[in-house]
């Protein structure tokens, strides 16, 4: 029995009946389910327990991902082989013993950026490796300069915190407490690191137990072959989804608003080429490196133009290294999605890995006009605040990029993770608990989405009164340039951060703005972009636009200038005191 | 004196009569009405007292309702439109939620989200703030609420949540805002989150509070109408519902929080479940209730009816204490097929009742779950389910076939093939309710109910090594059964963030001291007597820097010191469910609960016959297909034949009017005194 005849199995290799495949591949999932789950429970910073910036995932012997976790953040998954391939490199699958268990953050090494470390540990059945689990989570301070390590006029990685070669963080099952206090040695707040990291240390264990049941179960060659198995199904799927693209090349630029250093636009250059059942992705063109840490090590590069085509082709079917298996990537060194070691990358995991989907959404938005909705926020937006005169302190890292871009069907979601994120928020009554941060306002912006047919989803706005002296950084995007409508729809608003002193005077701040001291008493209006609009706003129906101006989304101005409508007072309106009139009609 | 129980489906409404002394009198089912809910629930009292003994109507007591109205209104979205009043700055809360995107649309570019369940030109703000620690950091705005209440009049919208951050620390602000809406806005309903849920998220509050909100003007009239009906059909009847937590209430108190009975229906089935393991001395079992669309797991260790805050509804989060049961779509209905990647799967997409399996004959063509068990012979060729369905097993096997042929495997394989998957996946739905919380699932039986669940309990429970499955009887009308052996339970609980040090004792003490005053005061108006009330203390702890808690019980120790006790419990409790403790971190308090618990009803009844050992009688036999080329011709007994006493050993099957039980070669199998069909599978070896 075979499971497709689409592909034989290469070189005979043995195939499990096309019912134990399904029976061994839900129990895969479920052990990487119930991974997720002990992590979550058991974490420590509200990075990771109430934002969820955190990843799991089953890999096997070579370092494929074969199952991730359910709703991890896809910027951590794709570049995972490729991280893996980097503790293989230097521990190779031989030196490695019962009990090892693995650690690095290296962007050199296939990493994302320091921040991200991943831990992996080998799955020993019948005296031999046959997988991996694996949780990549966001440190929330690895050292450098400033609390929270996003210290953007570093020049190289050296200056960005804290870099860990592949090293084994467990050797036979006995911690290796030099390397433990190597880290305890270099972070801030070191009792919150280890809480995450024995939290990532049990999401690990948990899973290799669950894999040997398993293996016990089925026989371990049974499992093995079905996580092989897993990844040819999921390659014939993708080249399935890949043949209902029209072949052809599609080309597309967009622009990241600078680095720490230079406001001067960061160019993405991509050629997506479509043949039959393969897809071809160069980003030749794209900008020379950043001096600041804009750069997207190839890592995150792949996890982002990955995740852009299985966006595209099949949203609704597990991704992992299969998926993979028909797109090539082509990077040049030295650019902005590939830089040489060892330019600074600490920004680019989350604000150029965006805009690297954008650009190959983008260019095959006219293959698939239908499939790709207009750009959207295209950033994480990330706001951290420090008390100035503390050490090891909480520290407080919040992402606000949200807003989806509208599409063929309806208009995109307002306060919505899009795109190679999906980290969340913290609760304002838990950020006030911690940080010398008072929130007087969160809530959606007026006129954020893009106008059009259907309408880009709005962003998000905080205003922050800090209670006390504050080191404030910013990594956001969006503030130059906006995310792109699609077919005569307008782009989203761009970003807008305008800091408040104790005396009244206000500044406007950049995209990057590096760490700064703030004083006690300012305030931070802290605005991500809206996302673009889909069709042309004159299409729109009125009533819709009525609608959108009685629930505040958009304003009277907005309404006049982009769609073309007039509107009128009527203070005995139920539904809100204006009403829109065709332009030049009476009321 | 009598009970009577009615579980309000869908489809039908289940009615039993209960004997405090003997058990169960009577049974009825009678179809449920959308037009008329209350009207069904009637018909069904009326029903099952008129099967039941001359006496009944004269010696009832009580009447327990689980209903699903709460259930149908957020299935359907249909309910009305709802207000929310919050600090100024807040009001798109409820829209943003926590940001993130579910995982059924991580890669779904195209999905518009769920729309906010108040629109936000109903989102109004007021000027007021408190800080943290509850002080008031600016006042209340009362013109500005009194302005919002008279445009929420003018707009004819019935009911308000309001949640202002902080409220679970100082409800006052929130207090003096319901005073001046119904000043304003006389008639509408008011549901304030520092009522419904007083703890820190200010998401979460606001979420279930606007649910609240969103219910109350459904379910208030609807039990109002329902306790005035029954009343003039007996006066003497007192009614209580079922809430989510699997304990009643009173009419009034259900209609003025409706959002805790959102799962007053699945609630009566986990009471039943309780009620099992208590008649078999299997304290720890699992429960499994597989239907057409769905196959929900609740694990009850120790006799107790597990409860947890994770539930969802319309895309919120509903944080009022619910049952524990985790539900994946896998039922008779799921359909097989082999996806573009060529993989054989079973679901997620569902044939429901139209058109059905292929067996139905309704013009369902591929193959589900229902076709292979009548493919394999667990469900007869040519039964009568209900009043319109024969199976028609040509049927079955023809759309078994041509799945087969794109998989290369014969019909009868590929049907062996739909169970063996499915049963995986309910296999790891129960692994993933007891060894991914820490429990061993060899020391628990495995209790099938629901229309298709005894057809694959014993499969599933061979895969996990589970020695004991329990088919109760009255299957049909189990979650009924539930309702007349619930008590009343209330959970109070608030947020209280510190350490847990020697000293705490006092402060939590004073805590517990309060929130049993308050559950003392609410049992009592229920007209619970002082003797059958029992409170019950817990703590939520967690190592200071988690987030997530674990519910530790205090089982009465109040004992100084007791603290320190606790702390211990907690660090062998999380070991148990994350697979590590911390001794040198502290433990600190987060939640500080007490349940209120009150019985209704005398000591649960005793075994309706204690008869001696005998051989059960067979009716025919069928011919069974569990292996691939390997028929087996097993007896069939009707389990309406089985007595208390009666056994039999091997592989058989067991038909009654709602399921099928398929007992496997190497077990024994028994009725116990109770009328539960216990069987006992054999290790493998």
């Amino acid at each position: 029995m075979t499971v497709t005849d689409q592909q034989p199995p290469a070189t005979g290799a043995a195939q499990l009946d096309p019912i134990t495949f399904s029976v061994v591949d839900s129990g895969l999932r479920a052990a990487v389910a119930e991974m997720k789950a002990v992590v979550l429970r058991t974490a420590y910073s509200n990075l990771w327990r109430e934002a969820g910036d955190l990843s799991c995932a089953l890999l096997d012997a070579e370092g494929q991902i074969v199952v991730q976790g359910v709703g991890d953040i896809p910027i951590h998954l794709g570049s995972m082989p490729l991280t893996m391939r980097g503790v293989l490199d230097r521990y190779p699958v031989e030196s490695m013993e019962p009990g090892d268990v693995l650690l690095q953050n290296d962007p050199y090494r296939g990493n994302n950026h320091l921040p991200d470390y991943f831990m992996a540990k080998p799955v020993f059945a019948d005296g031999r490796v046959v997988a991996f689990t694996a949780v990549r989570g966001h440190y929330v301070d690895i050292g450098g300069p400033t609390p929270g390590s996003y210290y953007t006029l570093a020049r190289d990685v050296y200056g960005e915190g804290l870099r860990m070669p592949p090293v084994k963080l467990f050797r036979r099952g006995v911690v290796d407490q030099d390397i433990l206090e190597i880290i305890t040695s270099n972070v801030r707040n070191p009792a919150e690191r280890l809480g995450d990291i024995r939290s990532q240390h049990a999401g690990c264990v948990t899973a290799e137990r669950r894999l040997l049941d398993y293996c016990e179960r089925y026989g371990t060659d049974a499992v093995v072959t079905a996580m092989r198995q897993v990844l040819d199904v999921s390659e014939q799927r993708a080249r399935a989804a890949f043949r209902e693209i029209p072949d052809g090349e599609y080309t597309f630029t967009d622009v990241c608003d600078g680095d720490s250093f230079s406001t001067d636009p960061i160019q993405i250059t991509v050629q997506v080429t479509v043949r039959g059942d393969e897809i071809a992705i160069d980003f030749d063109g794209s900008s020379p490196q950043s001096r600041g840490g804009m750069n997207s090590p190839l890592g995150v590069t792949h996890s982002a133009a990955h995740f852009a085509v299985k966006a595209l082709t099949e949203p609704h079917t597990p991704s992992n290294s299969g998926s993979y298996r028909p797109v090539s990537i082509s990077a040049p060194l030295g650019t902005i999605v590939n830089p040489r070691s060892p330019a600074p990358v600490v920004a680019g995991n989350h604000e150029t890995s965006a805009r690297i989907a954008d650009v190959v959404l983008g260019a095959l938005a006219p293959a698939v006009p239908d499939l790709v909705p207009a750009a959207g926020t295209g950033s994480s937006s990330v706001l951290i605040v420090a008390r100035e005169h503390a050490v090891d302190d909480a520290i407080m890292y919040e992402v606000h990029g949200a807003g989806q871009g509208g599409n063929v069907q309806v208009d995109g979601a307002n306060a919505r993770r899009t795109s190679i994120g999906n980290t969340g928020n913290t609760p304002v009554e838990l950020l006030e608990a911690t940080n010398p941060v008072r929130v007087l306002s969160y809530e959606l912006r007026t006129d954020g989405g893009g106008a059009g047919r259907h309408r880009g989803g709005t962003g998000l706005a905080r205003l922050v009164e800090f209670t006390e002296d504050v080191t404030v950084t910013i990594v956001a995007d969006r503030d130059q340039s906006r995310p792109y409508g699609l077919w005569g729809g307008s782009p989203g608003a761009a970003a807008t951060f305008e800091l408040t002193h104790p005396d009244g005077t206000t500044e406007v701040l950049g995209s990057k703005t590096p760490p700064r001291s703030v004083a006690a008493g300012s305030r931070l209006l802290f605005a991500c972009a809206g996302a673009g609009g889909y069709g042309p706003a004159s299409e729109r129906d009125p009533a819709q636009v009525q609608a959108d101006l009685d629930d505040g989304y958009v304003s009277t101005d907005a309404v006049e200038r982009d769609y073309g409508l007039t509107v009128e007072a009527a203070p005995d309106r139920l539904e809100g005191g204006l009403v829109v009139v065709a332009a030049g009609t009476p009321a | 004196m009598r009970r009577i129980g009615i579980d309000a489906g869908g489809t039908f409404t289940d009615a039993v009569l209960w004997d405090e002394e003997s058990g169960l009198l009577s049974s009825a089912k009678v179809s449920s009405r959308k037009d008329d809910p209350a009207g069904a629930v009637l018909a069904a009292a009326q029903r099952v007292v008129e099967l039941g003994p001359d006496d009944a109507n004269h010696t009832l007591r009580d009447l327990v309702h689980g209903t699903t109205i709460g259930t149908n209104v957020s299935l359907e979205r249909n309910g009305p439109r709802t207000a929310l009043l919050t600090t100024r700055g807040f009001r798109d809360v409820l829209e943003i939620g926590r940001l993130t995107r579910p995982a059924s649309a991580l890669y779904d570019l195209l999905d518009p989200g769920p729309s906010p369940l108040v629109a936000r030109r109903d989102r109004f703000e007021v000027p007021e703030r408190l800080d943290r620690d509850g002080s008031v950091h600016e006042t209340l705005d009362e013109e500005a609420v009194a302005a919002a209440a008279r445009t929420l009049a003018a707009r004819g919208i019935p009911s308000i949540a309001v949640s202002f951050l902080y409220s679970h620390v100082n409800p006052a602000h929130e207090r003096r805002a319901r005073e001046i809406i119904h000043e304003h806005a006389p008639g509408v309903e008011v549901s304030l989150s520092s009522d419904v849920l007083p703890q820190v998220r200010e998401f979460e509050r606001t979420a279930t509070t606007v649910l609240n909100a969103y219910l109350k003007p459904v379910c208030a009239p609807y039990l109002d109408e329902l306790t005035g009906r029954l009343a003039s059909w007996n006066a003497d009847i007192r009614t209580w519902i079922m809430q989510s937590n699997g304990g009643v209430t009173s009419p009034r108190r259900a209609a003025s929080s409706p959002v805790n009975l959102l799962m007053s229906g699945p609630s009566g089935g986990v009471v039943a479940g309780r009620l099992i393991a208590q008649q078999t001395g299997l304290a720890d079992t699992i429960t499994v209730d597989m239907g057409g669309t769905s196959f929900d797991v609740c694990l009850i260790a120790d006799a107790t009816v597990p409860l947890s805050t994770h539930s969802t509804s319309m895309d919120l989060p509903v944080k009022v204490p619910t049952v524990d049961i985790e539900t994946i779509g896998t039922g008779g209905g799921s359909v097989a097929h082999v996806d573009s990647g060529g993989q054989f799967l079973v679901g997620p997409a569902s044939a429901g009742a139209r058109p059905g399996p292929a067996a139905y004959g309704r013009g369902g063509t591929e193959p589900t779950v229902t076709d292979a068990n009548v493919v394999l012979g667990v469900l007869q060729d040519g039964t009568l389910l209900g009043d319109d369905v024969v199976i028609d097993r040509s049927a079955a096997l023809a759309a078994c076939a041509r799945l087969g042929l794109r998989l290369g495997l014969d019909p009868i394989e590929t049907a062996l093939g739909i169970r063996r998957i499915s049963n995986a996946a309910m296999a790891g739905a129960v692994r993933a309710a007891t060894v991914g919380r820490g429990h061993d699932p060899r020391r628990f039986a495995l209790n099938a109910f629901g229309g298709a669940g005894p057809m694959h309990a014993t499969d599933i429970a061979e895969e996990l090594a589970i020695p004991t499955v329990i088919v109760p009887p009255v299957a049909g009308v189990l979650s009924a059964v539930g309702l007349v052996v619930s008590d009343v339970v209330h959970n109070h609980g608030t947020s209280h963030a510190a350490p847990m040090s020697p000293q705490a004792e006092a402060t939590v003490g004073q805590i517990f001291a309060d929130l049993e005053r308050r559950a003392t005061e609410q049992l009592t108006d229920e007209g619970v007597r002082p003797t059958w009330q029992t409170l019950v203390r817990a703590l939520d702890l967690h190592y200071a820097g988690q987030n997530s808690t674990i519910t530790v019980p205090l089982d009465g120790d109040d004992r100084p010191g007791w603290a320190g006790r606790l702390v211990e419990r907690f660090h062998r409790m999380h070991e148990q469910v994350n697979g590590f403790r911390v001794e040198t971190e502290p433990v600190h308090v987060a939640v500080v609960r007490v349940t209120g618990v009150g019985r209704t009803t005398v000591e649960d009844p005793a075994p309706r016959s204690s008869a001696t050992s005998s051989i059960a009688p067979s009716h025919g036999t069928r011919l069974l297909t569990m292996a691939p080329g390997d028929a087996l011709e097993v007896p069939r007994f009707r389990r309406e034949d089985l007595l208390p006493g009666q056994f039999f050993t091997g592989a058989a099957v067991v038909d009654s009017a709602d399921t099928t039980v398929v007992v496997p070669p190497r077990s024994r199998t028994r009725i116990d005194d109770f009328g539960n069909m216990l069987i006992h599978l054999e290790a493998r070896s």
